[in-house]
């Protein structure tokens, strides 16, 4: 029962309308889903629910539409660069913590359960059936990156050569490589950006992060000046891989030149 | 649907049959609610990948502790459990990486034309809140929670429920209204 003294919102303008009707639209990613669903010892849930329960009711008939064909895409490019730092956010990649180990996610887990004095209607922990905790224990807590299948490259999909095996070291070299030069370029040395970036075009021609070098580019020419090459670029990039995370940001170098 | 007593004096062939009984009611509990777990701790502020995680987790300890989860409250549950998670894990958790230039990006027509930038837009002004009162604004205004069931997901008051409801709204209403004013100016500009 709602507090009588607290109403759902009313009134809302047609933004904040918007907004609360995205959020509650937003849906997780396929790949994503089945991560979750991996709680569950299993690799995928093959049941997509007709309505999320946990959607408002209010929520105007939300479509429960599932992963959006853009968050697929999104994902397969997403989850492995996200995971990895990738994208030039460097800070991301300072501060994600290593995968988990299953013990340690466990053990995070148990500890930030709700206290059973928060919560009137769950009990204590007391015996679960045996072979839940059994299951609880034996999951293997992994990452999305480390279990899903190597991003799925555009290049790829047209028809070129597969792309040589995905190893973690590779995409740590690759990696690397793209975080010197976004250093490089966030200290304001364009010019030793687009060197680098050169360097990632010789060396991972076929690499998991080509598109995140490609807006790296794009932000080099922008800082050094060269706008209608950027703006090319980004062009370029925006037919490539219109769905991909940092489409965004290249949209709006492709607008501004 | 009664609440099932699983003690530790219970034959072993109830424990059988409960445990049937308790993965399809996981599974039930996945189905239902993985999206509302996944998208409440994105606006918590959880890149997607970390938002993943941290929901495989909350699954984690349903699973430990299902046979403690009053039919009803298995959302609360959940949703508490995680966000619980999110903030124990907050410095390491992966933070999402907001557009800088958004202000440039977003009008009326973008909004309309794009999902992906409204909740960026969405996100960014929830950025602005106080993570406390995020969490209730998305579980009562977003999600449609009632303010008790709040109360049992983060084990607060429910006239704390309330207030942080209101002052949420306000603030998240005093942001909105900033874009909307510049929406109107680039409007009346052209």
């Amino acid at each position: 029962m709602r507090d009588p003294d607290l109403r759902p919102a009313d009134k809302l303008s047609e933004l904040e309308r918007g907004l609360i009707d995205a959020a509650r639209q937003d849906r997780i990613p396929s790949e994503l889903r089945a991560h979750m669903a991996r709680a569950l010892g299993q690799a995928s849930v093959t049941s997509q629910p007709a309505a999320d329960s946990g959607s408002a009711p209010a929520a105007g008939g939300a479509p429960a539409t599932g992963a959006a064909p853009l968050f697929v895409k999104t994902v397969l490019w997403g989850s492995l660069a996200v995971m990895l730092g990738a994208a030039g956010y460097a800070t991301f990649w300072q501060s994600r913590a290593l995968p988990m180990s299953q013990e340690r996610a466990h053990m995070a887990a148990r500890k930030a359960a709700p206290a059973p004095a928060d919560e009137p209607e769950v009990r204590r922990v007391q015996d679960t059936a045996p072979d839940i905790v059994q299951r609880a224990h034996s999951l293997a807590v992994t990452p999305h990156s480390a279990a899903a299948t190597p991003p799925a490259r555009a290049r790829a999909a047209k028809g070129s050569a597969q792309p040589a095996a995905l190893t973690i070291d590779t995409l740590q070299a690759e990696l690397a490589l793209l975080d010197r030069a976004r250093a490089a370029l966030k200290s304001g040395e364009p010019e030793r950006a687009l060197a680098l970036l050169d360097r990632h075009t010789e060396q991972f021609a076929q690499g998991a992060l080509v598109p995140e070098a490609e807006a790296l580019r794009i932000d080099s020419w922008l800082k050094s000046g060269e706008h209608a090459r950027a703006g090319r670029a980004a062009r370029r990039f925006l037919q490539s891989y219109p769905d991909h995370p940092l489409a965004v940001r290249v949209a709006r170098a492709a607008a501004s030149h | 649907m009664q609440r099932r007593n699983v003690a530790a004096t219970e034959p072993p062939a109830s424990s059988a049959a409960a445990v049937v009984d308790d993965r399809a009611r996981l599974q039930g509990m996945f189905d239902a609610h993985h999206n509302l777990v996944w998208r409440t701790l994105r606006r918590f502020g959880l890149d997607a990948q970390a938002a993943a995680d941290v929901g495989q987790q909350a699954y984690l300890v349903a699973i430990e502790r299902i046979a403690d989860i009053w039919p009803g409250s298995e959302r609360a549950f959940l949703v508490g459990t995680a966000l619980r998670l999110a903030r124990s894990q907050r410095r390491s958790s992966a933070r999402v990486q907001l557009e800088a230039h958004l202000d440039e990006l977003v009008s009326r027509q973008s909004l309309a034309e794009s999902r992906a930038l409204t909740l960026e837009l969405l996100d960014r002004i929830l950025s602005q809140l106080d993570s406390n009162l995020v969490e209730v604004f998305v579980l009562f205004d977003v999600e449609g929670f009632s303010a008790p069931e709040i109360s049992r997901a983060l084990g607060i008051p429910t006239g704390t429920v309330a207030s942080r409801v209101r002052r949420a709204r306000e603030e998240f209403r005093a942001i909105a209204r900033r874009f909307e004013h510049m929406f109107a100016r680039e409007e009346g500009g052209r």
